[in-house]
């Protein structure tokens, strides 16, 4: 294991310490927790507050889409674990304004349950809680059984979106319905190329070999459709991008922001080459990317892959992407 | 009439539970690491410390909240999949004894009842689907059968345990629905579910510590 670290148990929080030190501006720590960071400015007055969390090793994703136009708190859990209930209520307790709190997280039964204790636990405390839960990895569960696909990196538009909603200071229920509508019409494929180390692990979390890939497979490892010898770049992005449009389906006319992000030891520019691959293939569809977002949004450390994100826009979807946001982890983030 | 048990007397039985309980986290870990990702051992470790040290701070004498306390704890020291619904299963089991300073067997039963339905309503699994409810359903039956014909102590403990034990093995032949276990194809058949065998430890403990205190 080669890694700039001191201690594989301390990997989160000296992370989260270095964080704090870079953009104080930025981000604080909430009072009850150190594992729950929350926008320095919080609570936002009236607005409707949006937190998250998620097991530790993704950035930017979760605490990087912590900001103005985006979200309000975010609980750190350990490296690929789900934060405690207690970080997830200390987020909300941090950055509700007395507009409520929308849960907005990825779909891992620990992070869910954790969520739903928390809620109840808001409850408790004269907070009212609600839960949206991103599920957008095509390659997790058919489409009949939407509700058990695991939440990957297509939850960067539900984050966008709702919190570009919850600034025009619509109420919760309104702003939930936002995220629901986003999750329901946003589809990812990622694929696999080299495995990652948990620092506590200390060994990759799964083999594979130098020629192959593993289509679909999870952000932390999860097996996914099926492997395969290595192909070129464009025989890649036609398998991902198949399985994408089919799913919803996208179809001719519609309207499309693209997200291709990289699992985090995936160069830029073999993003742009597969991108180059994805836009062609959409024309070919009728489907018109309206804005295209390429870059690293949700990683899995070393990981090398990537993977390939649609959401089937509507005019009140553009207005909501196009909305001012801003945290210093998106530095591609343009308007 | 049988004995009671008062909240240092429900104290005692809880950190000696734990206590034991910790000392299978090794052989849990290596169990878990078959079908899952290895992390149940770890909970176990934690999540036992975890009730040994809350135990030890609590201040109050309502064994109900000092129950759900345990949960919170449990779950802020160990938030994986196990530990968040061993937590639920605690404040479940805490929220039916608020207010009591002592309790007898039949409050054990609800108390029993109140963890399967803590884990039911968190978890959405049944029995049946290689999860810890194999082995806690059965024992938790079991126990309230054997008190209705005999308020006998030690032998409800020992019925409960003898379930617990048949129902953790039972998992050997069940497919997985849940969790990591249920994306393999074989859903895998033949390996005993790692939930399951911690939870018999865990009832296994219990039910020692508790005849020894009011059997």
């Amino acid at each position: 294991m080669k890694k700039f670290i001191n201690d594989p148990y301390k990997v989160v929080d000296e992370t989260i310490a270095g964080i704090l030190k870079a953009y104080p501006y930025h981000l604080r720590m909430a009072k009850e927790s150190s594992r729950a960071l929350v926008r320095a400015d919080a609570p936002v007055k009236g607005k409707v507050a949006i937190c998250t969390g998620g097991g530790s090793g993704h950035i930017p994703l979760f605490l990087g889409y912590v900001g103005p136009g985006m979200l309000d708190g975010v609980a750190v859990g350990n490296v690929f674990s789900s934060p405690s209930a207690d970080d997830m209520l200390a987020a909300a307790k941090e950055t509700n304004s007395g507009a409520g709190v929308l849960y907005l997280f990825g779909n891992y039964s620990g992070d869910k349950m954790n969520f739903e204790m928390a809620a109840e636990m808001a409850a408790v405390e004269g907070i009212t809680a609600k839960l949206s839960i991103a599920a957008d990895d095509v390659a997790s569960a058919p489409h009949a059984e939407k509700n058990r696909r695991r939440g990957i990196a297509g939850i960067f538009f539900a984050y966008k979106l709702t919190g570009a909603k919850a600034d025009t200071m619509a109420n919760l229920d309104e702003v939930k319905a936002t995220a629901d509508k986003v999750i329901e019409n946003t589809v990812t494929i990622g694929v696999a190329l080299s495995p990652c180390i948990i620092p506590a692990v200390g060994k990759p979390n799964f083999v594979i070999a130098d020629d192959e890939m593993e289509l679909g497979m999870g952000i932390h490892g999860e097996p996914g459709i099926e492997r395969t010898k290595l192909k070129t770049a464009d025989e890649v992005a036609a398998i991902m991008a198949d399985k994408v449009i089919k799913d919803l389906p996208f179809k001719a006319k519609d309207e499309v922001a693209v997200l291709v992000n990289g699992l985090g030891a995936t160069p830029p520019e073999e993003l742009f080459i597969l991108y180059s691959k994805f836009y062609d293939i959409l024309g070919a569809h009728g489907i018109k990317v309206y804005k295209a977002f390429i870059g690293e949004y949700a990683t899995s450390m070393e990981m090398a892959g990537a993977s390939f994100t649609l959401l089937k826009l509507n005019p009140e979807f553009k207005k909501l992407l196009d909305a001012p946001a801003f945290s210093p982890f998106l530095p591609q983030w343009r308007k | 009439m049988s004995k009671t048990l008062n909240t240092a007397g429900l104290k005692t039985v809880l950190n000696e539970t734990a206590a034991e309980w910790r000392t299978h986290s090794d052989t849990l870990q290596q169990l878990d690491s078959i079908l899952g990702d290895g992390d149940i051992g770890v909970t176990v470790d934690l999540g036992g410390k975890a009730i040994i040290d809350c135990v030890a701070a609590f201040a109050d004498d309502d064994i109900g909240k000092m129950l759900m306390k345990c949960g919170m704890s449990v779950n802020k020291a160990s938030p994986s999949t196990f530990g968040t619904l061993l937590a639920s299963a605690f404040m479940e089991a805490g929220k039916g004894l608020v207010g009591k300073k002592e309790i007898d067997v039949k409050d054990i039963a609800i108390a029993g009842q109140g963890a399967v339905d803590g884990i039911k309503k968190r978890g959405g699994a049944v029995v049946g689907e290689k999860t810890m409810l194999d082995s806690l359903v059965p024992a938790v039956e079991a126990f309230k059968q054997a008190l209705a014909n005999n308020p006998d102590v030690k032998g409800a403990v020992s019925a409960a345990t003898a379930a617990a034990k048949k129902g953790m093995e039972d998992t050997k032949n069940m497919k997985a629905k849940h969790s990591r276990a249920s994306y393999r194809p074989d859903g895998g058949i033949g390996v005993q579910d790692a939930g399951a065998t911690a939870m018999y430890y865990l009832i296994e403990a219990f039910g020692k510590n508790l005849a020894a205190q009011i059997g």
